[in-house]
Parts: C-alpha cells; structure tokens; sequence
C-alpha cells in the first residue's frame, strides 16, 4: 500500500491483483447501483400505464355498480370483464359498501352474485398477495352463506391478521363468534392483543353480554384480557352484568378493579353506587380516580359528599375526576365545588375553582 | 561517532511510513464498518418494507382503525409564527381522525402571533385543570375557540420548543400526544397511520416515528401538499436523498432492532404516560427529541417493562429544508450539537449490559459515527492526500480505495431511492427519479465532505458549550414558494 513496501516503482504481480479486486468491487457496486435504478426507471415507465388502466377499470366498476342501483337491465353484464380480478372488485366493493344501504346495497350485492363474484373472491382468499386476500375476505361479508362461512373460517387458520380480518368478516357474514372462542384465541396466541382485537371483542360482547358475563368466571383469564370484557360489558347496557362487574371491583388487581368500575359508571344504574363507593376508598390511586369517575358517568348524587371528599386526595387525578364528576352531578355537586371552592386549603381549592371556571359557573 | 543523515532520513520516512499505514487502515476500516453497517441496515429495511406490503389506501385504514384509534393530541409549539399559524393551524384541523384536539402554544413570541391567533380563531379565555409534571415557564392564558372545540391555546412566556412541548403535554389530556413544528405539514391521513402501531401493540408500544418528507419542489396549498416534486435546488436536492437515506433505510432498521434512538421533533407520537414518567422533554439542550426518546428507553429497560420505539415508513410529514448551505450548515452543526449532549449525558449506557441492543448498537453507533466519525473522515481527506504528496502512499491504492468509498456511498443513496420506489413510489414520474438518481451519485463528491466540516464545527459548539439555535430562515409554503402548476 505505501512506496516503500513495495521493492519497486511499479508494483508486483500480487499487488496489481489486489489492485484489480479493489478496482472490480468498486466498478461492480456501481454497476449494481445503477442497473437496479434503472430497471426501476423502465419498470416505473411501464407501471404508469398499468396504474392508469387500473384506476380506469375501478371507474367503470363503480359506474356499473351506480348502473345497478338504478335498476339498468344490462348493467351487471357490464361487470362481467371484470370478474377475473377479485381483489379489484373487492376493493370498489368495500368503498361502495361503506355508503349505500337498504335496496341500493341489495341490488349491488344481487348482480355481483350474479356473475359469480363471492366464489371468486373465495378462491382468492387462499391465492395471491395478502392486501388481496384480506380484501376478499372483508368483502365476502356482504354475501353470506355456507360457503362463505367455511371459506372464512379456512382462512382464520392463517397468519393472527388474517384471522382476525376473517372472524370479523364472519361475524358481520352473521357466522358465530363466541367471546370465548376470541379469549381462547387470544389467551392461546392465536390472535394478538391489538386495538382491533379489542373494538371487536367489544362488539362481540356487546351482542352477547351473557356470554361475556359467564367468560369473567374464567380463572385462567389473563388481567388485560379481563379488562377489555369489563370494559366490553361497560358499554353492552346489559344491567344483568352488574353482579359479574361489582365481583370484579373487589378482584386483587387495581387495575381490573379500576375497569370494573369505570364499567358500572358506565352502566348507569343506581345498582352499582355500593361497589363504586367502596373504589372512592380504594388504597389504589388508579381505582379512586376510575371511581369518581364513575360516580358522575353514573350520575349518582348520593356520592357527592364521598366525592368531596376526594378533592382532597393525594394524587391529582383521583381530586381532578372528583371535581369534574361533582360538576355532572347537578346543583348537589356545584354546591360542594362552591364550598370546596372558597377552602384556604390549596389543592381542593384549586380543583374545584378550576372546574367550575371550566364548567363556566360562578 | 559520525552523523548518518541517510539513515535518520531512512529512519524518518520508515516511521512515517509506518504511521501512514496505520492511519490508513483506521480510515479505511472504520469507513468499511460504517458501509458495511449501512449495507446491512439497507437490507434490514429491505425487508422490513416487503413485509409492511406497501402502503395500505387511507380509506382503508379508516375502515379497518377509525373504531380503536385512541385520541390525539396534537402538539404545536409556535414562536414568532404569526404569518403562517392560522394557516398551519387550519390544515391541522381539518386532518382525518376520529378523535384528536390541537393544543397551540405561543411560545413568548415577539411577534403578533399570539393577536393573529386569537383574530384568526375569536380566541376567549378559558380555565382548564391540568397537572404540573413537565416543567415548563410560567403560562399567562388559556384560550378556546368558540367555533373550533379541538383547539386550545396556551400562551406563555419563552422558553424553547422543549418548554413550550412541556406545558402542551401538561394540559393535553388525549392518551396520544403527537409533538411536532408549526410549520410541519401532514398528510390528512397522517395519524390514522402513525397511530397504527399504538392500534396494534397497545401495551408495548411508547412511541413512534413518522417519516418526514422533503416539501420544496411540492406544490403546496393551504397547507397540504397537493402536488409531490422535487427540488429545483441542488441544496434542497441533496437532502432530498438524505432524507430518503435517513428515514426510509437508518430508522426503519434501528426500529428493527429495536434500537431506534431519534424520532424527528418534526412528527413524533408519544404515549402521554410514558413521558410524564420520565419529566418531559428535558430543558436546555438542542437535541430535546433525541433526549426524549433516549429517557424513554432507559426507563423502560431500567425498568425490565416490555416496550417498542416503532417506526412508521409511510409518508406522514412534510417539511421545508433550508436551500442555502450556510443556514444548512448552521442547522447541521446544531443537530450534531444536539446527538453530542445527549450522548455525553446519558453515557453510562454505552456498551453497558443492562441497556442490551441500545447500549452496544445504538450508543456504539453514535460513537463511531457521531462522536469519533467527523474527526476520522477528516483525518482520512487531510492525511491521506499528505502523504500521498510526500510520496508514502502508492497513488493506485489511493485512488481505488476512493472508488470503493464513493461506490459504497453511491450503493447507500441509490438503495435508499430504490426502497422509496419500490414500496412507495411517491415521486410523480420516471423523470423526478432521474433527477434523484443525479443528486444520489453527486452527493458523494462535494457535499458529503462538506456536511463534515458543519459536525466538527458542531462538535467545537459542544466542547466550547455554546448554546441557541442560530436563525432558520425559511422561504415559507405560500403559494408563490412553489412551483407554478403546469399548463
């Protein structure tokens, strides 16, 4: 590399290889660089013009699909070149599906049923690239069946994505899909503990809050699994739960605790003061806070001077959502905030003036 | 005993000889790391990109998100921003998310900001309970718009943009907070996707990054990009690719290994919790993001608590870059400042077990690159030439030890290209990819020595302890900045 290693001016047989290498990786890295872009600059020149004959294939989907809600005869024959692409269709389909209903979504799904679109978007379930399986999957919602069902639950013993987009597709399809069968696979792995796992077992218990009642008596249940059916059965107004939510309020984790009775606020019923009372008491911050919370979602003025309470409490959330829940309670709460509110001492002071300047009551 | 001048020049020139070698072998090697490094983060982000499949449609997003997307709050600290806030502020409401408020904080500005807020919105005051977790200057008022119940403005006296994100994530009360610039603009759809990971790994994740995309050359209206192009000057060009090189190969693959240590104070989306557990931003530093980003680290691993810093590769932000090379220059140099500070703050993490993947790889990385790589790529373009010139170094290996580094350089910057149009394809045509393709091998001769210089004159900032951000002139998105629409 230096002069001096070498014996001479020009340098040896080894030394011009070395050369070469360096020189050859050199030239072949850039070589590879440049080949790659451009081949993506062709494919980008080729690929314009099969985006531009997609989005018009998509245009005249959609202007079929109008044609079919205004009851053109011929309309649906209009679809026909288009049934070979599933995933096309499935798409236009899911944009369409997401604004018309009643008839006009009758008359859409008839004539794609017609020229045999459900079995195709079936067959596309198990072959292709994902975005197209999923797509099919979301769309064969709107035909229901047997066959779909069964294509559907195929589908769910794939990837957690793909199982998750096919439950549900099945549960709108009118399959059943059990709050268990959603905590068993999810205790199992088989589906992941997102926030779409979580709006959907929401939905499923909602549906059936009997189920979701009897899946709390589970002992294997894991906490967060727990919470998301506290929270579920919070949301379903099924007053029946309220038993199955007071016993989850008395449960060693604070934060089930806490989502059990946030769940009773959300209930609304006078049933629930009892155990909601006990969490304003609760040593845990995060129970307190969901409490008084409740206290005001339920609109419970018989908790108003326990509510006041708390505006002394500790930790700054539990005294911000006593205050808050006072200010829902009516002139029983805004009386305790005015008095609360003309204390010497700073924190109850603090909280209750503020929420009255917020409330925007003097 | 006589004196052999032949052998003390011998001598001399062996030993030099002798340093030379190894002074180019340090360069050498430690550029072949870095490449390598970059070769392997390229191929990581590779196939992070093929699993992602592309970007899925907005519409489909909202479908399959609208329903479990937690709130947002939207973070916009604002100093001296009165020409443009209204504006920024009105694109910012009009974003497509179920659930999000935009709380604006006038920074001390000495300007008209704050009047030209409370006319654009008929901003009244207001009384809010909140917190005092991050610390932050005094605020003198809150204010709502009647008309706009997403927005809430803090006014307040200076303090910095950490200060002014402090008081912001004090007030908000949404589970998200999102912190961002004034003058960033987003894609309608930028927090529906961002928030995906939060969507999808609730209990783990704490933050994310967006890509942020380069805005001179778009054609901008009211706030949005309506139009994707490329820079017309060189300047904005060049960081085009290394933006691209940056976001869409560096942070997809330390989000991969679970090490990513920035998330651009342009866009980034926090778990609200977490950074009221770790006290903020931290105040008085330039680096505030990274600073952020590295508490949240620290805490969670102190902490043994399962946790991820994801990464989003989708375009969600746009931001103008400077065009000019000193107030690029200034703004590189406060960047390197930034990653110095907290490096040198929490340098108990380096190579130390208990921070695992983040301490050997992340902090390593830092070394090698940010603290020790200006001083060794400068060594390498000063000495390397010396002794070529005195006649210790063989001009043949010199020159192709510079085509291997440039090649390396040029593979680096066309693959970073490649991703974006291979799994984006956001550029409006082939011939903008020409153009890139240009400023992807130009880059490498002239530029990339030039962004040297500005981290050693960033390094001397750190080491003299001084601090301010330096003026960022911006040419501004009115409509006149870009280029006319074609005819």
């Amino acid at each position: 590399m230096t002069r001096t290693s070498s014996a001479s001016a020009s340098p040896g047989a080894s030394e011009v290889s070395l050369l070469l290498a360096i020189w050859a990786i050199a030239l072949v890295l850039m070589a590879m660089a440049l080949s790659w872009m451009a081949a993506l600059i062709v494919q980008r020149l080729v690929g314009a013009r099969l985006q531009r004959r997609r989005v018009a294939r998509r245009r005249a989907i959609e202007f079929a699909l109008l044609a079919v809600m205004q009851g053109r005869a011929d309309a649906a024959l209009a679809l026909r070149p288009y049934q070979d692409d599933p995933r096309l269709i499935a798409e236009t389909l899911l944009d369409f599906l997401g604004v018309v209903r009643g008839r006009d979504r009758e008359l859409v799904v008839e004539a794609l049923e017609a020229i045999g679109v459900p079995g195709r978007l079936r067959r596309r379930l198990s072959t292709g690239a994902w975005p197209g399986r999923l797509a099919a999957a979301e769309a064969l919602a709107a035909f229901p069946g047997p066959e779909t069902e069964a294509a559907l639950r195929r589908l769910a013993d794939r990837s957690p994505e793909a199982r998750l987009t096919a439950l549900e597709a099945l549960a709108r399809a009118g399959g059943q899909v059990s709050v268990d069968q959603l905590l068993d696979a999810a205790s199992q792995g088989d589906l992941r503990l997102t926030g779409r796992f979580a709006e959907f077992l929401r939905e499923q218990a909602a549906a059936d809050p009997a189920g979701a009642s009897l899946a709390l008596a589970r002992d294997d249940l894991a906490p967060e699994l727990r919470i998301l059916v506290l929270d579920a059965l919070g949301g379903s107004g099924d007053y029946n739960a309220i038993t199955v939510l007071a016993e989850n309020a008395r449960r060693p984790e604070p934060l089930v605790r806490a989502a059990a009775v946030r769940a009773l606020g959300r209930l609304q019923h006078p049933a629930g003061q009892t155990a909601i009372a006990a969490g304003l008491d609760d040593p845990d911050a995060e129970v307190r806070a969901a409490a008084a919370e409740a206290a005001g979602e339920a609109r419970l003025p018989k908790l108003a001077e326990a509510l006041y309470g708390r505006l002394s409490d500790d930790a700054w959330r539990v005294r911000f959502q006593a205050a808050a829940s006072l200010g829902r309670l009516g002139e029983p709460g805004l009386e305790r905030l005015r008095t609360a509110a003309a204390l010497s001492e700073p924190a109850p002071q603090r909280a209750a003036s503020l929420t009255l300047a917020e409330l925007g009551v003097v | 005993m006589p004196f052999d001048l032949d052998a003390t020049v011998q001598g001399a020139l062996i030993a030099l000889t002798g340093f030379a070698e190894a002074i180019a072998i340090l360069v050498i090697g430690a550029g072949l790391l870095q490449n390598a490094f970059h070769i392997w983060q390229l191929i990581v982000a590779a196939d992070a990109l093929r699993r992602e499949r592309g970007v899925v449609e907005a519409r489909m997003l909202w479908r399959r998100y609208a329903d479990s997307a937690p709130p947002i709050a939207l973070l916009v600290p604002a100093y001296n921003e009165e020409m443009t806030i209204g504006e920024s502020l009105r694109s910012l409401l009009a974003l497509q998310y179920p659930s999000f408020e935009v709380v604006v904080v006038n920074d001390g500005s000495k300007d008209g900001t704050m009047e030209a807020l409370k006319a654009a919105f008929d901003l009244r005051p207001a009384e809010r309970a909140w917190e005092p977790i991050a610390p932050h200057a005094p605020i003198r008022g809150i204010y709502v718009a009647p008309n706009q119940p997403r927005l809430l403005v803090v006014d307040k006296e200076n303090g910095g943009k950490a200060d002014a994100l402090n008081a912001a994530i004090n007030l908000s009360r949404a589970p998200i907070v999102c912190s961002m610039d004034a003058d960033s603009l987003l894609e309608p759809d930028a927090l529906l996707r961002a928030v995906r990971p939060f969507v999808e790994d609730p209990e783990r994740v704490v933050a994310v990054g967006g890509t942020v995309r380069i805005a001179n050359g778009c054609e901008i209206r009211h706030g949005h990009v309506v139009k994707i192009g490329v820079p017309r000057n060189l300047v904005a060009l060049v960081q085009t690719i290394e933006y691209l090189r940056a976001f869409l190969m560096a942070r997809i693959a330390w989000s991969e290994m679970q090490a990513l240590t920035i998330i651009s104070g342009a866009f980034g989306l926090f778990r609200r919790s977490a950074v009221l557990e770790v006290g903020g931003y931290s105040l008085g530093t330039v680096g505030e993001d990274m600073e952020l980003v590295i508490k949240l680290h620290k805490r969670a691993r102190q902490e043994k608590r399962p946790y991820r810093v994801a990464f989003v590769h989708e375009p969600v932000c746009w931001t103008e870059c400077p065009e000019d090379l000193q107030i690029l220059g200034r703004q590189r140099a406060r960047w390197h400042r930034g990653a110095l500070e907290t490096f040198f703050r929490h340098r108990d993490m380096l190579f130390n077990p208990r921070y695992g993947r983040l301490g050997f790889l992340g902090f390593g990385y830092i070394l090698l690159v940010d603290v020790l790589g200006p001083f060794i790529e400068l060594f390498g373009y000063l000495l390397i030439p010396a002794f070529w010139a005195l006649g210790v170094l063989q001009t043949e290996y010199l020159l192709a030890f510079l085509a291997v580094s440039f090649a390396y350089g040029v593979v680096i910057s066309v693959g970073a290209l490649a991703l974006e149009e291979v799994e984006l394809r956001r550029f409006p045509n082939a011939r903008s990819l020409v153009i890139l393709l240009f400023a992807a091998i130009i880059e490498n001769f002239g530029y990339r020595q030039i962004n040297n210089i500005w981290r050693i004159r960033g390094t001397w900032q750190f080491v003299t302890k001084q601090h301010g951000w330096g003026a960022m002139t911006r040419k501004g998105f009115s409509p006149a900045a870009a280029p006319p629409a074609p005819k």
